[in-house]
């Protein structure tokens, strides 16, 4: 081999390095040593140490296979989180090279035995000019040496996080040559702790320093667990401004004070502008934990990444927002659903209807609010969990922590229930069971009501069955979903029952299983440890809640906006009536439901808005997708006839055994996939709703699958490959190579 | 089917991004028939499958494709008793470091070697413009000019999506 790797370096050389090799936070606390400042003692672990490891794991690879199999920009936040989680998992189940962990090690006996450590990021990207990636990777605090090891595999995973990977993605630099050093550095106590910045990051101010400051150490802050003192100085005098809102500084003295100021001019002398400064300290004593360049001075972050970000909380944010979905928002919701189901049909009183359409239509508004507000990002609590999860355990299949997840009282699951329940019925009645074959196979079929009517007046059987199927249409089906109430179209939901009876529907889905349940949850507490019980309790509450709330806040939403739905109906059929509307229009539009009241309101003419055609990329016989490449989401290999599903309308066409193509599924729609032989889907996703289903009734699935919908059409013979995520259109044939040998 | 609640805009795909609209394959199928210079040919006798590198030329409209072969080759023998052939280019000499970043088209056709004076004069024509070092080698009244009418051509991209295209078929 050529020249010799350089592994480990002592932080206070780690300046005369390139970047490259060691990372901007490294060479910024080495340069910081080398001007006198106090810094705690450490040593840096280089980007070739990084890709040792990589290699001896054939890792790059890898990651090149989970990343690229799709372009960055066509996989949804999801996708990217499961790419993201299955890199995690390579990285920390691979294998350190002896020669590498010999290095760190040896190094680390230096310290005497009990010593802890902080392993941070050190990248040649992050703490730079242009970029700061700040929060963007891992650091990790109070480590024992003899869990080093495995903590650097988790820092070196974090450069493949979801977070870095969109962040990288948006400022236009390229994740395949990415590296990264790590520094390690010895934990110091400390009774003072802060932020410091030589300029108003948030205004851009230049002649002021702003300190946030707090006792202890400096992760309680960096983890929003103590609400800092926020103090500002005149850059020039270190005097402190008293403007309103500004406390006085209560917990550093005067002295104190006074010294951290000039360290501050100090420090952005010597960087040449102004300063982020991570710092910590013994009454005087000031030690620099971390230095950059403030990136970004008078530029905001645009919302959609403070958004983003969001849905990654830390452990307390998160455990804030169970508590107030929990509590608060879900039974706010369920009461507010009910109350609106409790009220007697339209009134004709106008004013008093007109109220209850306004009242709908603001709950609408409000709800969508919170649900962009509080509940995404609550769902990502199982992300939370699925990575302490499988930080403890490193199970084999990353995804092993959904069993301890799922529950069996889903909103989604009791229709289900209730379906099949209805399936047994007709199983059991031979003669009611034709009677409903040849209703919807009939040619000029009455609407479904009245043959509801007409089979109560049978039989017995006929009207038990009937009544309980209105139940389900009245209670669990008063869902808006794409534009239709779901219990407008009975036909649909009475060909799943059918096929229910038919025994052509898979199961229910099976229930939990205990013993492998129990099994799983003794050995991740036994993992946790006596200490970390409640902490292993807390992520699992949180995981169980976000589990079953990311289901039923689907269904309990798609109730509140069947109440706006057929309030806005009937105020369309009231215009309709008074002349102000031309023609009822074919989608009512919830968004729209300011509009219609105001017209209803003061007698206005309203024309619905005009619904925009998608647009169609012209067909042709040209170009035809052989094999579309997506996620493999549920295992196994199935061929069948392709069902496009455009509209809820598509449903009753659906016939058992088809593979059913859609855009996305959501838990208002379920039921139908017991129907199918085979998914795909173009939303991607191993927690997406209809591939949880399809794992339970072990049909095959494949989703993230780009554009499915408009490349896959009814009718096309479809081979799914669940274990590798293909879709195969068509059967290997050379029908035009033998047509065109007879033509020449 | 679209739900305005689980898909914000900005971290939903990017349309277009999938880049598989007809327009954006057919374009890349185009750069990498016209760009690459080799390619392999598998010629069949008697059940047997022979393969071959050759320096080729497409057509504008890629519906055809010409290279050279002495006359006394196994591959020229081959194509005159069987016309059935197959091509495979890729670009995996510029990606040697990712799998998902190589792409391949494999193209069936009848190839034929060329004895009308002015079709070799043409397509020759085409073969040295885009070989000229060969020129000689083209010349050479020992050569011969096969031309290929390609039927279809399989085109293979991040490693496991396959399309099928076949040139100049209308709409």
């Amino acid at each position: 081999m050529g020249t010799r790797q350089t592994f480990i370096v002592p932080l206070a050389d780690a300046y005369d390095y390139p970047a490259e090799l060691l990372g901007n936070k490294a060479r910024n606390l080495s340069l910081c040593i080398k001007e006198g400042f106090h810094v705690p003692a450490g040593f840096s672990i280089s980007s070739e140490g990084y890709q040792a490891y990589t290699r001896y794991n054939n890792l790059q690879q890898r990651i090149d296979l989970e990343l690229y199999r799709k372009p960055f920009n066509s996989m949804r936040w999801e996708e990217i989180w499961d790419v993201a989680l299955r890199i995690r998992s390579f990285f920390s189940k691979g294998i350190m090279p002896a020669a590498l962990e010999k290095e760190i090690m040896s190094y680390v006996s230096r310290w005497p035995s009990g010593t802890k450590f902080a392993v941070r990021s050190s990248t040649a990207a992050e703490d730079s000019a242009a970029a700061s990636f700040a929060g963007m990777h891992e650091s990790y605090l109070n480590i024992t040496s003899d869990k080093l090891i495995e903590t650097v595999k988790l820092v070196w995973a974090s450069l493949w996080s979801d977070r870095s990977l969109l962040y990288r993605e948006e400022k236009k630099l390229d994740s395949r040559y990415s590296a990264m050093p790590v520094l390690v550095q010895a934990m110091e106590p400390s009774t003072i702790s802060g932020l410091a910045f030589s300029a108003d990051p948030s205004s851009g101010q230049e002649d002021v320093i702003i300190l946030e400051v707090i006792s202890g150490s400096l992760d309680l802050l960096v983890d929003n667990i103590e609400e800092p003192e926020r103090i500002k100085l005149a850059k020039d005098s270190g005097r402190i401004f008293n403007t309103a809102g500004e406390r006085k500084a209560t917990l550093m003295a005067k002295n104190a004070l006074e010294t951290l100021w000039l360290k501050i001019l100090a420090l952005e002398k010597i960087f040449g502008q102004p300063v982020d400064i991570e710092w910590t300290g013994i009454e005087e004593a000031f030690t620099v934990l971390q230095v950059r360049p403030i990136t970004g001075l008078n530029s905001k972050d645009d919302d959609e990444r403070t958004w983003y970000l969001s849905l990654t909380p830390d452990k307390n944010s998160l455990l804030a927002l169970t508590e107030k979905v929990e509590k608060d928002l879900i039974p706010k919701l369920i009461e507010e659903v009910k109350l609106f189901g409790s009220e007697e049909a339209f009134s004709n009183d106008n004013c008093l209807f007109l109220d209850r359409l306004e009242k709908r239509g603001q709950s609408y508004n409000r709800w969508k609010k919170i649900y962009h507000d509080d509940f995404i990002p609550f769902a990502h609590g199982i992300r939370n969990f699925a990575t302490y999860y499988n930080d403890l355990i490193k199970p084999d299949d990353p995804y092993e922590f959904i069993v301890l997840l799922k529950t069996d009282n889903l909103l989604a699951q009791e229709r289900n229930k209730h379906l099949k329940r209805l399936g047994q019925m007709l199983y059991e009645n031979r003669n009611l069971q034709d009677r409903v074959s040849h209703f919807l196979t009939g040619q000029d079929r009455p609407n479904s009501k009245i043959f509801l009517e007409e089979i109560k007046t049978e039989t017995s059987e006929g009207a038990i069955f009937a009544a309980a199927f209105e139940q389900l249409l009245t209670e669990q089906m008063d869902l808006y979903y794409e534009n239709v109430s779901l219990a407008d179209d009975p036909s649909s939901l009475l060909q799943a029952v059918l096929a229910l009876a038919e025994g052509s529907l898979k199961g229910d889905e099976q229930p939990k299983d205990l013993s492998v349940y129990k099994k799983l949850k003794e050995t991740y507490l036994e993992k946790a440890g006596h200490k970390h019980q409640n902490e292993a309790l807390n992520w699992l509450r949180i995981g169980r809640l976000s589990w079953k709330l990311r289901d039923d806040d689907n269904i309990l939403l798609g109730k509140l906006e069947n109440q706006l739905y057929l309030y806005l109906k009937e105020a369309l059929f009231r215009l309709l009536k008074a002349g102000l509307l031309k023609d009822m229009p074919e989608q009512v539009t919830l968004d729209n439901w300011p509009v219609v009241l105001e017209s209803l309101q003061k007698q206005l003419e309203y024309s619905p808005p005009v619904p925009e055609a998608p647009v169609q990329e012209e067909k042709t016989k040209a170009l035809k997708p052989r094999q579309l490449v997506g996620h493999p989401s549920s295992r196994g290999i199935v061929t069948g006839k392709a069902r496009v599903i455009h509209s809820v309308a598509d449903f009753k066409n659906v016939v058992a055994g088809e593979i059913l193509v859609f855009d996305a599924v959501q838990p208002q729609i379920t039921f139908i996939i017991p129907l199918a032989a085979g998914i795909v889907e173009r939303r991607g996703g191993m927690l997406v709703h209809s591939s949880i289903i399809a794992r339970e009734l072990k049909i095959p699935a494949v989703n993230g699958v780009s554009r499915a919908t408009e490349l896959i059409e009814t009718g096309d013979l479809l081979t799914l490959n669940g274990d590798l995520g293909l879709v195969v259109i068509g059967e290997p044939e050379f029908e035009l190579e033998q047509a065109g040998l007879q033509l020449k | 089917m679209k739900n305005h609640y689980d898909e914000p805009d900005f971290v939903d795909v990017v349309p277009g991004s999938a880049g598989n609209t007809r327009g954006q394959i057919e374009t890349e199928i185009r750069e990498l028939c016209l760009e690459q210079p080799f390619a392999v040919l598998a010629t069949q006798g008697e059940g047997q499958p022979y393969t071959n590198l050759i320096s080729y030329a497409f057509s504008a409209d890629l519906r055809h494709l010409v290279f050279s072969t002495p006359s006394q080759t196994r591959k020229y023998n081959l194509i005159t008793k069987n016309k059935k052939i197959s091509l495979l280019i890729d670009n995996r000499a510029q990606q040697p470091e990712s799998i998902n970043l190589i792409r391949a088209v494999t193209i069936t056709g009848l190839a034929r070697p060329l004895a009308d004076p002015e079709e070799i004069d043409q397509w020759a024509g085409l073969l040295i413009k885009r070989h000229s070092y060969l020129d000689k080698f083209i010349k050479s009244p020992s050569s011969s000019l096969i031309l290929v009418d390609i039927i279809r051509i399989f085109y293979v991209r991040r490693f496991q999506e396959v399309y099928q295209w076949v040139p100049g078929k209308p709409s």
